[in-house]
């Protein structure tokens, strides 16, 4: 079954909601990790559901609206969610509260917004929405499952529209700890990595409509952990049975960086054409898949200024994380 | 939405650590003697320790590294929940008969509400920590990739997080992996530590009862916290016939819903509740009449099960299938909770025992509905387990004997 | 009494996050719940780990917080009964 992006809106570092078009400059990261560039949420969400919601909530939130508005649809048939790390905000604020009021007098709206499901919780809530609402929390391939998900789901009976997104958010003290670990991929030099993050939500459809922005064509995931071979032979033979036409694409959007192996792997199967690094403008965080989906999307339907080269039609998307997994999508303009 | 499961999916093998057992027999053996694992806190290290009751798995982490079998020098940064996980995979994985070649091609989907938060709330912010191994644990993610590296599983994985209601998504995501042949054998299920955060939320929230929870009792005032894993074997046909493996039951029928009424509380017709009842049973080609057991989400607090009761009512009339809420045994075990009870469910279904619930006295006056107290034999064919979660989040799972009613 | 009522306005507010009120949009005598300033049974919880933290008082049953939440005043009172 064919299945389509019929709507897409992103708040990320990249200033992407509610503009027109956009434009591929970097953001600013004087703070040492990107933040998005948060709209006046009040233009979407009542002032009085408002006042509780964290970042993450609001970007969700406001990005589902959005998302649905711009499909012309009050209610998708399924709402899915992907997130790393969850509502970090409302997490450590519990976790600090548990440690300086010694497990005494805690207020319940941090705990209550604390687990992972809040955002799509939220969303079914402000619409109204009975139908099935699920999240995934994954690491890196939190927001694929998501998407897999949704695909399977239209696959079978009676779905027409889902609602799919990716959210994390990043707060100084998480970014402090993590970029402490490995669990931030660090680059020194001239491509440096930093942590970011952002919501992506698209509307994943059975039908072609005028709004469609372009055609899904598959995911895949592999399991980076696993090769029982060396790596390199493993995720070539992966790649090469998920994309037997990779020289067939005009542009390869990957989150993987210039010192990663895959990088000149991937530069070799999609042949020259043109290799675009979406960390650049979004960061390093778990569902930033997301980002570059929506970035493909932009992409297609030419509203990007200052993309490099013509304007695609066909998009493989590639991501890596901290975690084993490693994914692959497509897209192509119809 | 979705018609009666085109593909039946198989289930080849069962694994449990829950407060009334350390596996499938002995937590049989607790749930038909009513045997409950609710008591004192011993080893959650917390100010309520004499205040809230909780049904803890009766092991310190070090007794559970070992009964997992794993050498100590891999056990060095493995989360309560991991260890717990792996006892309850690998229990699982035997009962199958999966072998290491089929094992590495299997798919993982768990599911957790903390995951790795018992770590990392000892280890935040405290001076005597300084390693930062917990930052690596804290994800939802890490326990199953934890399990796929420890048991040599080198499919896709994935992990459901929805709250209380976690597990039996994962079960449905499972099912819909095999339907769709993206695998043909899925280890899925879900685990839950207790620890001082999800402790201490529910008590801000004011729903933890200080004595043992009574669900679907009139006097019932809050839930006990529980802790535990449960994982199941799902498989497709093709690889049941491929490999000759004894299927126990099937799963036939699941759903999830929403009740968008509220953050935490249910509605008080229980509509995401009734949905996912009639969805699940619809999903199955069943007739309310046909559910021989109903295993209850049944938490014990005011709200859930006056809600819940209301959606049973709506679901199946005057004639109410017999009920329990295990939770009267284990606690409520929050994103493992779903699997533990599909596993009891499985338990019951092949052992065609309706299993007791105890703290049992008077009806919810609105709803009049009496659990089952004392277990009895009879023969059963569908048994639908519920379970529910906080963001409105409603699942229902339906299975069924090989030989039930299966399009 | 009325200076009491005016700190628990200013208290709610930021207990609450009521962005946008001032304590001069809230009438003491307004109900707080559903219609007035809208809250919900979270911020009754809110409410009552305020009171214990702020007054010493004990709520330890969530229905009886209906009674005393009623209003500014209502809350004013019950404070001014048991405060230690």
């Amino acid at each position: 079954m064919e299945l389509y992006f019929n709507a897409a809106s992103a708040i990320s570092p990249l200033g992407s909601f509610e503009n027109e078009s956009i434009s591929l400059q970097p953001p600013d990261r004087a703070l040492g990790y990107f933040v998005s560039r948060e709209p006046d949420y009040r233009n979407t969400i009542d002032k009085k559901l408002l006042r509780r919601m964290s970042k993450f909530i609001k970007m969700a939130v406001s990005g589902s609206v959005d998302c649905l508005a711009a499909a012309g649809l009050e209610q998708p048939d399924a709402i899915i969610t992907g997130t790393g790390l969850g509502c970090l905000t409302d997490t450590i604020d519990f976790l600090q509260q548990m440690n300086e009021n010694a497990e005494t007098l805690l207020n319940p709206t941090a705990f209550m917004q604390s687990t992972h499901n809040t955002a799509s919780g939220q969303i079914a809530l402000l619409l109204g929405c009975k139908n099935l609402n699920i999240t995934f929390s994954q690491k890196n391939i939190s927001f694929e499952s998501a998407l897999l998900h949704a695909k399977m789901m239209l696959n079978g009976d009676g779905y027409r529209n889902i609602l799919v997104g990716g959210i994390d958010e990043i707060t100084p003290e998480s970014h402090g700890l993590i970029s402490q670990t490995s669990c931030m991929r660090k680059f020194e030099g001239e491509y440096p990595v930093t942590a970011g993050e952002g919501a992506a939500f698209f509307i994943l459809s059975n039908r072609q409509t005028e709004k469609t922005l372009a055609r899904f064509d598959g995911i895949s995931i592999f399991n980076g952990a696993a090769a029982d071979s060396s790596f390199s032979d493993s995720f070539s033979r992966f790649f090469d049975e998920s994309c037997p036409d990779a020289d067939h694409f005009d542009l390869l959007i990957t989150g993987s960086h210039p010192s990663d192996e895959v990088y000149h792997l991937l530069s070799e199967k999609t042949g020259d054409q043109k290799i675009l690094r979406f960390k650049d403008y979004c960061g390093e965080y778990d569902t930033s898949t997301s980002f570059a989906l929506w970035l493909a999307l932009e992409l297609i339907g030419g509203r990007v200024e200052g993309s490099p080269g013509s304007r695609p039609e066909r998009v493989l998307i590639h991501n890596q994380g901290s975690g084993p997994c490693h994914s692959l999508l497509k897209v192509t303009a119809c | 939405m979705t018609g009666p499961l085109k593909h039946p999916i198989n289930i080849t093998g069962t694994g449990v650590v829950a407060p009334i057992g350390d596996n499938t027999s002995t937590c049989f053996h607790s749930l038909v003697q009513g045997k409950t694992g609710i008591g004192r806190i011993m080893h959650l290290d917390t100010v309520h320790r004499e205040v809230f009751p909780v049904g803890e798995v009766k092991h310190s982490n070090a007794s559970l590294l070992s009964l997992a079998g794993i050498d100590e020098r891999r056990g060095r940064n493995l989360t309560r929940a991991t260890l717990m996980a792996v006892i309850a995979v690998k229990e699982a994985i035997a009962e199958a008969g999966l072998t290491d070649v089929e094992l590495r091609d299997c798919a993982l989907v768990s599911a957790t509400s903390v995951g790795g938060m018992d770590k990392t709330e000892q280890c935040y912010r405290n001076p005597d920590y300084t390693s930062l191994d917990y930052v690596y644990t804290h994800p939802c993610g890490d326990t199953a990739d934890s399990i796929c590296a420890l048991l040599g599983i080198n499919g896709y994985r994935t992990t459901l997080s929805t709250a209380c209601s976690s597990g039996a998504n994962a079960l449905m995501h499972a099912a819909l992996l095999i339907r769709n042949g993206i695998a043909d054998r899925v280890i899925a299920g879900g685990v839950d530590p207790l620890c001082r955060f999800t402790l201490n939320g529910f008590n801000s929230l004011m729903i933890l009862d200080k004595e043992h929870c009574r669900p679907f009792d009139s006097s019932r005032n809050g839930l006990n916290l529980g802790e535990g894993a449960g994982f199941l074997v799902l498989e497709s046909d093709r690889s049941v016939k491929s490999r000759g493996a004894k299927v126990l039951c099937r799963l036939a029928g699941f759903s999830n819903t929403n009740d968008a009424y509220h953050q935490t509380a249910s509605s008080p017709n229980g509509e995401g509740a009734y949905l996912a009842m009639t969805q699940a049973l619809e999903s199955a080609g069943l007739e309310p009449g046909q559910i021989g057991y109903i295993n209850v989400h049944g938490t014990g607090t005011q709200n859930n099960d006056l809600s819940e009761g209301i959606a049973i009512r709506r679901v199946f009339g005057e004639k109410v299938p017999p009920f329990s809420s295990t939770k009267s045994l284990t606690g409520h075990a929050l994103g493992a909770a779903a699997a533990l009870e599909a596993v009891f469910s499985v338990l019951a279904l092949t052992n065609d025992t309706l299993l007791p619930q105890i703290g049992f006295n008077a009806p919810v006056e609105e709803t009049g509905l009496i659990p089952v107290t004392g277990a009895t034999k009879t023969g059963l064919s569908h048994v639908l387990s519920n379970s529910f979660g906080f963001g409105g989040n409603n699942s229902t799972l339906i299975f069924s004997k090989q030989d039930g009613t299966l399009l | 009494m009325e200076e009491l009522k005016e700190k628990l306005k200013v208290q709610l507010i930021a207990q609450l996050n009521l962005e946008d009120i001032t304590p001069e949009d809230i009438n003491s005598s307004d109900p707080l719940f559903g219609e007035g300033l809208g809250l919900d049974s979270i911020d009754a919880l809110e409410i009552i780990v305020l009171l214990q933290k702020e007054y010493g008082i004990k709520i330890e049953d969530t229905k009886k917080g209906k009674e005393i939440f009623q209003s500014i005043d209502t809350l004013a009172a019950y404070i001014t009964e048991n405060r230690k």
